[in-house]
């Protein structure tokens, strides 16, 4: 046997050689280069903001005549905004995906700005259908012809709601008696509960707004309950759930409760044919959001319709018709 | 063949070179990829962050508020290049962050229609400015709007340029400092044994040698040092048995009556006694490597030559009867000399033993 072996200098070298191949292999299985491609441009090229308003007429009704979608088969859906648009939105869009696939329709959310009108939208035709509380629809039903589709259904499978009148635990208003002379909030100019029924309330206790001290629109009924929380108002008429909710905690007692009414309901305009409202309401009917639909819809609980919904009848909203008019607020009637 | 140090710094060399080169090849590989991840971020901070603010206000078309809310986020000091908004079902340019007006080519950009959450790389544009990245995200699902940002890359891999050269004239200094060790450390390394090699090639010299302070420099080397001494000591020992040995002999053949002497096959003496030097009238030391033609006449010469020749044919001793005349004082003597052939251990013939 040869004691002596030539050193393998090679051996050296491949190791190397491996090494980058290693490398190399590494860097190439870690690229992540996506697919885009690069588009040459010229950024000289600038529009001004009046060109720009021109331009964009130009492409949108380029890009209408492109759109291979039926116009006659999309619908926007408006809503009362009820908590912030991204939570709205969540709540609805699901709500939406439903009646998509229950109808074969397209629904799409509109957002109504701050300074606008679920009610002007519903009658202008930039939404078809809309979700809105009684005060709502029966200004869109006095002015624009709309329809109520279906009503709202509580956890109790009523749809009715009610108001409370809310004041501080340790407050010395015990009725709705001893509120003259005291300050009262109210939620949203346009709400049922937060506005609509809690002068209902008043009037029915011959109680006028000349009365309070003072009165104020907080705009939602969370703002409205905090006002009289922080001591900014003594009273509070809001919705009853809320107002529960309150109660449980201690935050808050209840001195008064309105009788019920209607539910808010999802409403239809005059522009909608007829056989799409009925496979509408149809499906709104059909919606069981603590059933079978349940999946995928986010704290649907939280809304004013967490049992679904029931046919409205044109009869549901007589009594609180005759009220809005006796208070002034509805301008016409049909 | 490489020297051990030469080796030492050889291999610190290549893997000092590979990991310096595999580590700038993976901090730029992973700057890029924190680049890539880090816009993203930026992106996606941006679009959380202003959503809320943008929300409503897209919903109420407030496009003054907006607009300067979008300027106020676009600076120089920053890779972000513009910021608009998209909104409607046609995807139109609603408000931007452009002061001297928006470029064409956003305008007339068809953007995707994104299902996903998200922020989405959606286009990259190469203008003047640079390359831009296009990023976009939907404000809110049913809203048709969507929040544009366009992030200068060519800004940031410019940055990104800057660090890296750094990280390369660190990486070249490190290893430049990794070879500079290396090459000390190999020398340091390597010292004691080029000393040992040195002191033994002395040795083999015959010089002197100093081992001594080797032992100090490293286990192995102490090793290495003290049985390379246990091995000149047993060969002292060993020379010094040999030398005893053959003055033991030297001693026993001068003391010898008879003449003793030892040729090889050619005739030439190898050895003899002092008794044999009295013969030819000469010291050992200039009998050995002499023959007997050089002390005797030609006639006896090849007698005694004859003789020899006859003993190593037989292959046994062979006695003869000669009269021999000693040079020292002429006088004569009738000897018996027995000359026997002689073999080494391995049993190649080395001369003739005469006695």
């Amino acid at each position: 046997m040869r004691l002596h072996r030539k050193p393998n200098y090679c051996s050296g070298g491949k190791a190397t050689l491996l090494v980058l191949l290693i490398l190399s292999l590494l860097l190439i299985s870690c690229d992540s280069s996506d697919n885009i491609p690069i588009q040459q441009v010229d950024s000289s090229d600038r529009l001004s903001d009046n060109d720009l308003q021109l331009e964009n007429k130009k492409i949108q009704s380029l890009r209408q005549e492109n759109s291979k979608l039926p116009q006659h088969n999309n619908f926007y859906f408006g809503f009362d905004l009820r908590s912030s648009p991204q939570e709205d939105a969540a709540q609805y869009q699901p709500f939406l995906n439903y009646l998509e696939s229950a109808t074969g329709y397209q629904f799409k959310l509109h957002f109504t700005p701050l300074n606008g009108s679920t009610v002007d939208d519903l009658g202008q035709n930039k939404t078809q259908f809309a979700a809105m509380g009684a005060d709502s629809f029966l200004k869109a039903q006095s002015l624009y012809g709309a329809k109520s589709l279906v009503r709202g259904l509580n956890l109790q499978g009523k749809a009715e709601y009610r108001s409370f009148f809310i004041v501080k635990p340790n407050s010395h208003i015990l009725s709705i008696k001893d509120i003259k002379g005291h300050t009262l909030a109210f939620g949203n100019r346009n709400s049922t509960q937060g506005h609509l029924i809690p002068r209902i309330i008043l009037s029915e206790n011959g109680i006028s707004l000349d009365d309070l001290s003072s009165y104020s629109y907080t705009g939602s009924h969370q703002n409205c309950a905090e006002s009289v929380v922080s001591g900014q108002s003594d009273v509070c008429g809001l919705q009853d759930k809320l107002a529960k909710n309150l109660v449980t905690q201690g935050i808050v007692n209840i001195i008064h409760s309105s009788h019920y009414y209607p539910s808010s309901g999802i409403v239809v305009n005059q522009f909608v044919p007829a056989d799409v409202i009925a496979k509408v309401k149809q499906a709104l009917i059909d919606f069981k959001p603590q059933g079978e639909h349940h999946t995928g819809l986010y704290h649907w609980d939280k809304t004013e319709m967490p049992n679904g919904f029931i046919a409205a009848k044109e009869s549901d909203y007589t009594e609180l018709r005759q009220w809005s008019i006796r208070l002034g607020f509805l301008e016409k009637v049909h | 063949m490489m020297t051990i140090s030469n080796r030492i710094f050889l291999l610190i060399l290549i893997t000092t070179s590979l990991s310096t080169l595999a580590n700038f090849i993976l901090t730029q590989h992973q700057s890029m990829s924190l680049h890539h991840d880090s816009e993203k971020i930026l992106a996606r901070t941006l679009v959380r962050s202003l959503r809320d603010a943008l929300i409503q206000d897209v919903i109420n078309d407030n496009q003054l508020r907006i607009t300067n809310l979008l300027k106020s986020l676009k600076s120089h000091d920053n890779p972000i290049e513009y910021l608009y908004i998209t909104k409607g079902i046609h995807n139109t340019v609603f408000a931007h962050s452009f002061e001297k007006g928006i470029p064409r080519f956003l305008v007339h950009s068809n953007n995707p229609a994104i299902k996903q959450s998200g922020v989405h790389l959606v286009h990259k544009y190469q203008t003047e400015h640079g390359l831009i990245y296009d990023y976009s995200e939907t404000l809110l699902t049913g809203l048709d709007a969507s929040l544009h940002i366009g992030i200068n890359q060519t800004k940031i891999i410019e940055q990104l340029k800057k660090n890296n050269q750094y990280i390369l004239t660190i990486s070249i200094i490190i290893l430049l400092s990794a070879l500079l060790i290396a090459f000390l450390l190999g020398r340091q390394v390597s010292k004691p044994l080029t000393q040992f090699v040195h002191q033994i090639k002395l040795y083999g010299q015959g010089n002197i040698i100093k081992l001594n302070k080797l032992k100090n420099t490293s286990p192995e080397i102490k090793q290495l040092t003290t049985a390379f001494q246990c091995a000149i000591v047993e060969r002292q020992q060993a020379e010094s048995s040999l030398k005893s040995s053959e003055a033991r002999l030297r001693g026993l053949l001068n003391t010898l009556p008879d003449l003793v002497w030892l040729k090889d096959k050619n005739g030439i003496f190898l050895s003899c006694n002092a008794k044999f030097g009295t013969f030819y009238g000469a010291k050992e030391v200039n009998i050995i490597g002499k023959t007997d033609y050089d002390f005797v006449s030609k006639d006896i010469a090849d007698v005694f030559r004859k003789n020899d020749k006859a003993a190593e044919a037989l292959g046994q001793p062979r006695t003869n009867e000669e009269q021999l005349t000693y040079a020292s004082d002429g006088h004569k003597e009738w000897v018996e000399t027995i000359k026997a052939p002689m073999y080494e251990l391995n049993g190649d013939y080395i001369g003739v033993l005469g006695i």
